[in-house]
């Protein structure tokens, strides 16, 4: 280790940290947009007559769901040249833990986030009438299911804007390393969930016999049931956030 | 970055105790309550007049609509959890939109906001519980499935009051982290604004009516 | 980075130990709460007029599914608070 300089062990955490963030963070929305542009496709061969309505719905739900990769970018891009993290070793470390949350929180928020606008596009196909109950129902189930993410982006920002310690051992590096790898998996887990939960609600109002009437119920239902499936990623970011003050 | 950890607070002794207080935090929920109190004053002005007036008329929808979804959620109970549920609601959407007016803070940013309206629904809900069914069988169904088990379903319980609270902190501070790093990224250009309508307006109202439906499904399922 | 102790290493892998367990115990319990989540709204639609009963029924079960994570929450603070190195 006499040769290397910590500068550049730190250099090297941030770049690494920069490429597992947008790594990671574009697979799942990259698979879960191209799923949700095929079922939209499949719709428009259905009903060719709505095909400029389904375009628009597919747009916007791709745009909601690629989101969670956008935060990806936007920490892939700080640690690369925001010049905004420390240059002690335990910032390095941090900002690896920053990648790897913001990264595989990413990960799973896009494929979850994207679930819900492919049977939005399946479902508008089937009732074209109901295109604003189906909307509104997958751009709330997606702003739900995101929640994760949001939590895995506050612990990335807080990992990168964590202040230099003087006096930092093993313990601490591995703390906010730890940190990162909580938050970032622990939002695997719900965002996927809450995705599910999404989709099956859609899937619900269609096979209702009065799906008017049943928008309303529905949304209460898959509203509740989400939050609770998202209580495991709400222990993990207690988890993280007590490993970060710990340091 | 540093005026999210920062808070205005106020420090002083008290029984050889060492006390603070986050004035910033007591100052922006005396504001909503405030502001909720003239609103329900200005709603219940008058009612005997035969032409109600707009603000009557919109509270008498919103109390209505509360009361249905209470009803549908909690079909068993003897008292009604409606004035509850309704005044939480409206307090936790006006918490969550404060931070739209600048020099203005969410109260629900600090995590005492969020932490106290979840210890206040944990003693409710197990007062119900306790209310409807007796002390010996909501003792009961804390040894399902069996004796050794008693712990864990304290600690199940205990962590509903985390999770419900850090749900709604999460997201509020999250979106405030988010808001402050963009702007100091891109020094407040057009960005922002987009951001307090989606954290604000959208995220603030979801996440309101989701801690109002845990609280009352809590209840629902305590009591059954 | 000379003169780890034993001590700083055992707290180090606690804490790595704690991350960990909270983090992969989260994946199971969020996609199978979010699973019967999808599932009782899509009985609700078939069947909107036992929507009170389905709720119920589906909360239980999140309930006991969360339970998982709850343990993997317990264990995790223990890690971090009880084991000192």
């Amino acid at each position: 280790m006499d040769s290397v300089a910590v500068s550049e062990i730190v250099t090297t955490l941030n770049l690494l940290g920069a490429a597992i963030a947008i790594g990671l963070g574009a697979i799942g929305a990259g698979i879960g947009i191209g799923m949700a542009g095929g079922h939209a496709v499949e719709g428009m061969g259905r009903q060719p007559r709505i095909t400029s309505e389904l375009f628009r719905t597919m747009l916007i739900g791709q745009a909601a769901a690629s989101t969670p990769p956008t935060f990806a970018l936007v920490v892939s891009i700080l640690l690369l040249f925001g010049n905004v993290g420390g240059t002690t070793l335990i910032q390095g470390f941090a900002a690896l833990g920053a990648g790897i949350s913001i990264g595989a929180g990413a990960f799973a928020s896009g494929a979850g986030s994207s679930l819900p606008v492919a049977w939005a596009c399946s479902a508008i196909a089937r009732q074209p009438r109901m295109r604003r109950s189906y909307m509104t129902l997958m751009l709330l189930g997606q702003a739900v299911s995101q929640t994760p993410v949001i939590f895995a982006l506050m612990v990335s920002f807080m990992l990168i804007f964590l202040p230099a310690k003087p006096d930092a051992g093993l313990v601490e590096f591995v703390a906010v390393l730890s940190a990162g790898i909580c938050m970032g998996f622990g939002a695997m887990g719900p965002s996927i969930g809450c995705g599910m939960a999404a989709e099956s609600a859609i899937i619900g109002v269609r096979h209702h016999r009065d799906p008017e009437v049943a928008v309303g119920l529905l949304t209460r239902v898959m509203l509740l049931g989400q939050a609770v499936a998202q209580s495991t990623s709400i222990y993990a970011l207690v988890v993280s956030l007590v490993l970060i003050m710990l340091v | 970055m540093e005026d999210l950890t920062q808070v205005a607070t106020y420090s002083f002794e008290l029984f050889g105790r060492h006390m603070t207080v986050n004035t910033a935090t007591i100052l922006n929920t005396w504001l909503v309550m405030a502001v909720l109190i003239v609103l329900s004053l200005v709603a219940t002005r008058r009612t005997k007049k035969r032409i109600p007036n707009p603000a009557q008329r919109i509270a008498e929808v919103y109390v209505s609509s509360m009361d249905k979804l209470t009803r549908e959620t909690l079909e068993t109970t003897s008292r009604s959890y409606m004035p509850l549920v309704a005044t939480m609601f409206l307090f936790l959407v006006l918490c969550n939109w404060l931070g739209i007016i600048p020099g203005l803070a969410e109260p629900t940013k600090d995590l005492n906001t969020p932490l106290s309206l979840g210890i206040m629904g944990f003693f409710i809900t197990h007062t119900a519980a306790i209310r409807e069914k007796g002390i010996a069988t909501y003792l009961k169904e804390y040894c399902q499935p069996f004796f050794i088990m008693a712990p864990l379903n304290v600690i199940g319980e205990l962590a509903k009051v985390v999770s419900i609270s850090f749900r709604l902190f999460g997201n509020i501070l999250g979106g405030a982290i988010i808001i402050a790093v963009v702007s100091h990224m891109i020094y407040s250009l057009v960005l922002p604004p987009f951001l307090y309508v989606f954290f604000s307006l959208f995220v603030g109202t979801i996440q309101a009516f989701v801690f109002t439906m845990l609280t009352i499904t809590y209840i629902a399922v305590a009591t059954k | 980075m000379d003169g780890i102790t034993g001590a700083e290493l055992i707290r180090a892998a606690a804490l790595l130990g704690a991350g960990m367990s909270m983090g992969f115990g989260a994946i199971g319990p969020g996609i199978g709460e979010g699973f019967a989540a999808g599932k009782a709204c899509e009985a609700i639609g078939r069947n909107p007029d036992e929507a009170g009963l389905l709720t119920r029924t589906m909360l239980v079960g999140q309930a006991v599914s969360e339970s998982t994570g709850i343990y993997a929450l317990v264990v995790a603070l223990l890690l971090i608070f009880v084991v000192k190195g």
